[in-house]
């Protein structure tokens, strides 16, 4: 997973980094460099310091070879010329004088003539062993010794002598006096260096620890520096005592002797410590500043940040909002500009989903899913009360059949259109199913504004639709629920709509029904039969009664009607009404009808063999299983099975059947008919059937409705139309059967008009297939 | 492959001279200490011992030091008290020292000696040659031979010159460690050849001691000849006040006097002295040779017999050392006595399971400003 950081912390720590470093850098740089100019300007002053305690040393030395020239020049001229004038003059030499501790003078041979301060053990002794004699009286010049152990105070010392006419005097220096001329230079010059005097041989004549001295320490890289340091402006650094120390050298004129002065490396870092101090508190201070100015610089930032960020986050739960951010940077204004676009689009896009998936495109209406979504939300906003209106167009199959599909569409764009000129106060209307159109009309105060409401609704449509200058009047049926009083959900209220308005149109009025408890009952019965009849087959539950077709003129049977029964072992006889359709919705009617035919055909095998007859058998198809692709199999396998003479077999069809696909089903029928199986059309005068397209129709027969048989007695325009019908029927080479004959009167009046066959109660009741053959011996038919 | 050495080399090279430094801040150093009177009339033993253990530290810390490990100097000034010996002792002790080349003068022991084998070091005393430190099993080994030895030589010595019956003995007071001893040795040596002693002087060095008063007891003695046990410094002023007496009588120096300061500072003073030296100045030695260049390149002198055993005892230490690759000074000191010989710059080493040695002695004199060596 990719790994991210926060803008802010990236933003002040590149701030601080962009200072930090460079001061690092330049820091690193500058007390690199500044160390080495402390450095050299240490050297530099330790240099002069050296010089100067140098050229002091000179002064003292020299002062006191004066002393003794003077002496010498005393002692020569004989100034001096006897013991106690030379002693006295030694010992005021001696006290005026600020390092000389002993004065000697030696004669000739190298005793000891003179000596000052007194010591008896010296006086008279023989000196010509030291060189401070011999070297002055052997090259009559000046000398100087080495450090050695004093015989005057046990204590080392130093010896300058020079030659006189008859002799040698002797000056015997004391090394605590030079060490505290340097001590006092030293401390003239700080504290932060240390001096040391040595001899030729690096032996040491004064230091800063006296015992050094005294115990004729050498100095302890005398070798080294005199060895490397040939130039005096040289920076030289010696390791004392595990101290790094920056040493500089100084010779004495004319002598043979070192100064040294020390300063260690520490001082300098001290020095260092200081300015290193300094610039701590500088980048200190720096990076407080820009800890700072980063804040400030990051709060205008963040400001744009936060604000787009806030007007983001709605777009991301699903606000899509055109973003405005005030800001001061073209960065963030492109960036916004970029976010409005997408936010555009992904508007657009949304518009289409929502109308593909709220809207209907016949009608451009709300659909379905529209209509409970919104209805969910006024129940949930307690908008009481809701009247859930169904509105459905009465007759709209016959316009389509009618004027076909196309026709109907039509019709509903402009219904559509109509509903749309409405103003959506407080309702809104979907389209539900195929005719049917459910407004919902919300806040209604009482049932008269809800009548109102449906009033307005139905004037939309005062006027006829005009297609195709095919006027077109449309007129529903109304039904409607209401929240809460019917149901406090949606999908209820809407079932309960749609019942309503089933129940106006069962009953064939134009008028509003609203939901009743009993249509709820109605529906729950209907749901329990379906559950039931998923098992009636297969509990024999079903059977078949059979009803008798009468040859009109010799009164004989033509064959039975097979019609289906169902004893619920609850309920008792369930009529086919009532669950005929609940088969056909449900699909069991395949198995049922294919049932139905093999029942038929066996009893009719059986029935014919018993009574050695040949009497026809028909069966009623519903139109769902004529669209089944197994129906001719099927039928022709129960033919094969049964053994039934194919001649003897009639299926009866309705118009149904040809609603959905007229040529589809025309081929159908063209092959039941090559089976040798006969049609016949039933319930004739009760669709919209026309002959126009009956005479095309390959049908046997025609089972004209009983509704023409009821008011054939009662008014002579029916007996005409009975008339014409059957007339018309054998016109088409088709035979007729009228269906409902109850009386003989109806009989004889169908017989005068040569109807073939008849079928009701004057001849027979459906009966029990186990009473058939009875029935036909008793009846002699 | 290569990429990643490139990577990383870097990395390596670091790490590489991390370990270096590492190696060169932990790399250890032997402290040794040296215990001396480095100031005052009786520190030219010490001073000029300091120099020939500075030469022997040099030389082997030149040649990567003592297995490896560099040696380190540490110098404390007894300023020949022997309180003062005990307390620089201590110091060495505290500072982690095992090993502590020293005392220069047998007196220094009296404290010293019991601390050194309480704390279990080790020391090795160049000069400290008196007899009652000898056939002793402690902590102190010695290259110098017991003062017994060089009594005795002396002893032969002044019966050779001449015999003399009526001896006089100046010796210094404060060093009587060595010096009673000694005192006490020649005095039964020479009753054994039928001598007296007949004047017994002690004095103190240092303290403006009466050089003129004691010369002149001694010329109002009947003395033949006089025996002064002190050192270089101390001796040279009693011979000045007894040449400025005009006193021609023989005298008899230890090799403790035996210094360039005696000739320096004694002049004629010291012409014709007898010397029993425990060093040969005129040695042909390469070993001294060598070393005797090296010194007076280093400090322009002339080494004295004390920068020869100082030098010495620095090497056997450092050759037990080496040899034993430990610094317990247990070891080091069963290694040495179990080594028992070593070569010095001039002659062999004895050393005994006490770690007593035995050396050669020499017979010397002063002829014309020289040491001058006399019939063995």
């Amino acid at each position: 997973m990719k790994k991210t950081r926060k803008l802010k912390n990236y933003i002040i720590w590149n701030s601080f980094l962009s200072i930090i470093i460079p001061i690092i850098l330049i820091g690193t740089l500058t007390a690199y460099l500044l160390f080495a100019f402390i450095k050299n300007d240490i050297s530099q002053k330790n240099t002069v310091i050296a010089d100067t305690i140098s050229h002091r040393l000179n002064g003292l030395v020299n002062e006191s070879f004066l002393s003794l020239y003077q002496l010498r020049n005393l002692l020569e001229t004989e100034v001096l010329n006897d013991d106690f004038q030379i002693n006295t003059y030694l010992q005021t030499s001696l006290e005026s004088s600020s390092i000389i501790q002993s004065l000697e003078l030696i004669d000739e041979t190298g005793i000891v003539k003179n000596i000052a301060p007194d010591n008896l053990n010296l006086l008279g002794s023989n000196q010509s062993g030291q060189s401070f004699f011999s070297d002055s009286q052997l090259t009559k010049t000046d000398y100087t010794s080495s450090i050695f152990i004093s015989q005057r105070t046990g204590q080392p010392t130093l010896a300058l002598s020079t030659p006189f006419n008859k002799g040698v005097v002797v000056a015997f220096l004391d090394l605590s006096r030079i060490n505290l001329e340097s001590l006092g230079l030293n401390q003239a010059f700080g504290d932060q260096i240390s001096i040391a005097i040595t001899d030729e041989k690096g032996t040491l004549i004064s230091h800063d620890d006296m015992n050094k001295v005294y115990q004729r320490d050498k100095e302890e890289n005398f070798e080294i520096i005199q060895n490397s340091n040939t130039d005096p402006s040289a920076i030289f650094t010696a390791n004392y005592n595990g101290q790094t120390m920056l040493v500089n050298k100084s010779s004495l004129n004319n002598m043979n002797w070192f100064v040294f002065v020390y300063q260690s490396y520490a001082s300098i870092l001290q020095i260092l410590r200081s300015i290193l101090g300094i610039t701590l508190l500088v980048t200190l201070l720096l990076v407080i500043i820009s800890r700072v100015m980063a804040h400030f610089v990051f709060r205008t930032i963040d400001l744009s940040f936060s604000e787009l960020n806030s007007q983001t986050k709605d777009i991301a739960t699903g606000h899509y909002q055109l973003i405005n951010v005030d800001n001061n940077f073209a960065e963030f204004e492109t960036l916004t500009g970029n976010f409005n676009q997408m936010v555009e689009r992904i508007k657009d896009r949304d518009e289409t989903l929502q109308n593909l998936a709220y809207y209907d495109l016949s009608t451009n209406l709300p659909n379905d899913t529209y209509l409970l979504k919104h209805l969910e939300q006024f129940i949930e906003d307690d908008l009481a009360k809701i009247a859930v209106i169904c509105f459905n167009i009465q007759n709209f199959k016959r316009i389509n059949d009618t004027y076909g599909p196309k026709f109907g569409d039509a019709v509903l764009q402009k219904t559509g259109q109509r509903i749309l000129s409405k103003p959506r106060d407080k309702a809104f209307t979907a389209r539900s199913t195929s005719s049917n159109f459910i407004r919902v009309a919300y806040n209604m105060t009482n049932i008269k504004s809800i009548i109102d409401e449906i009033k307005d609704f139905q004037a939309l449509f005062n006027e006829a639709i005009v297609i195709n200058e095919n006027k077109v009047y449309l007129r529903f049926y109304v039904g409607l629920a209401l929240y809460p009083d019917h149901s406090l959900t949606a999908e209820n209220l809407l079932q309960y709509a749609h019942m309503a308005a089933d129940s106006a149109k069962l009953q064939g009025k134009r008028k509003i029904v609203f939901f009743e408890t009993t249509m709820k009952k109605h529906l729950l019965h209907n749901m329990n039969l379906e559950i039931s009849l998923q098992s009636a087959l297969s509990k024999n539950q079903l059977f078949l009664h059979y009803q008798p077709q009468i040859n009109v003129n010799n009164q004989e049977i033509r064959g039975f009607e097979a019609l289906l029964r169902w004893q619920h072992p609850q309920l008792g006889n369930i009529p086919p009404l009532d669950f005929i359709g609940i088969a056909e919705s449900t699909g069991l009617i395949i198995a049922i009808g294919e049932w139905v035919l093999k029942t038929a055909c066996q009893r009719i095998i059986s029935f014919n063999q018993t009574m050695n007859r040949q009497t026809m058998i028909s069966v009623n198809i519903s139109p769902i299983q004529m669209e089944h692709d197994g129906f001719l199999q099927m039928v022709q396998s129960v033919l094969e099975e049964t053994g039934l003479n194919p001649n003897l077999l009639e299926l009866e069809i309705t118009e149904n059947v040809l609603i959905h696909s007229h040529q589809e089903s025309l081929e159908i029928f063209k092959q039941i008919k090559a089976m040798g199986v006969k049609l016949s059309l039933d319930d004739f005068g009760t669709g919209y059937s026309s002959l126009s397209y009956l005479k095309n129709l390959p049908i046997d027969t025609l089972k004209i409705d009983q509704a023409f048989t009821r008011d054939l007695l009662i008014k002579g325009s029916h007996e005409n139309l009975m008339e014409s019908m059957i007339t018309m029927a054998h016109i088409l080479k088709m035979k007729v059967i009228v269906e409902g004959v109850e009386e003989l009167k109806q009989f004889d009046r169908l017989k005068s008009f040569c109807c073939d066959c008849v079928q009701g109660y004057y001849f027979s009741k459906p009966i029990p297939e186990s009473e058939l053959e009875n029935y036909s011996r008793l009846n002699k038919l | 492959m290569i990429w990643k050495f490139k990577k990383y080399r870097l990395l390596v090279v670091l790490v590489f001279l991390l370990w270096l430094l590492l190696s060169a801040c932990s790399q250890k150093t032997l402290s040794i200490g040296y215990s001396a009177s480095l100031t005052g009339t009786n520190s030219e033993l010490g001073v000029i011992g300091r120099n020939g253990l500075m030469l022997a530290v040099d030389t082997v810390n030149s040649t990567g030091g003592v297995n490896g490990q560099e040696v380190n100097l540490i110098i404390k000034d007894d300023k020949n008290n022997p309180q003062t010996a005990l307390t620089v002792d201590q110091e060495l002790y505290d500072a982690g020292v095992n090993f502590i080349i020293g005392h220069m003068t047998s007196n220094m022991a009296e404290h010293s000696l019991p601390f050194i084998n309480e704390h279990d070091l080790l020391m090795i005393s160049p000069t400290m040659s008196s007899q009652t430190l000898s056939k002793r099993d402690d902590h102190l080994l010695r290259v110098v031979s017991s003062n017994e030895a060089e009594i005795e030589f002396m002893a032969k010595t002044i019966k050779q010159a001449g015999n003399y019956k009526k001896i006089a003995i100046i010796y210094e007071a404060q060093n009587e460690a060595y010096t009673l001893t000694s005192k006490s040795i020649l005095i039964s040596l020479l009753q054994e050849n039928g001598s007296s002693i007949i004047k017994d002087l002690p004095f103190e060095s240092g303290n403006n001691p009466p050089y003129w008063d004691i010369a002149n007891e001694i010329l109002d003695s009947e003395a033949d000849c006089i025996v002064i046990l002190a050192s270089s410094f101390d001796a040279a002023l009693f011979c000045q006040q007894f040449y400025k007496l005009g006193m021609n009588k023989p005298l008899f120096l230890p090799t403790w006097a035996m210094n360039n300061n005696l000739i320096i500072q004694g002049g004629p003073a010291v012409e014709g002295i007898h010397i029993s030296s425990l060093f040969d100045p005129n040695s042909e030695d390469p070993n001294y040779l060598k070393f005797k260049e090296n010194y007076q390149d280093k400090y322009g002198d002339l080494p004295s017999f004390s920068a020869v055993y100082t030098y010495e005892a620095a090497m056997i230490l450092f050759d037990a050392i080496e040899t034993s690759q430990t610094t317990d000074p247990a070891v080091i000191k069963k290694t040495i006595l179990d080594t028992k010989t070593y070569q010095g710059l001039q002659n062999e080493i004895s050393i005994d399971r006490f770690g007593d040695a035995t050396r050669k002695i020499y017979n010397y004199t002063i002829k014309n400003r020289q040491f001058e060596k006399g019939d063995e």
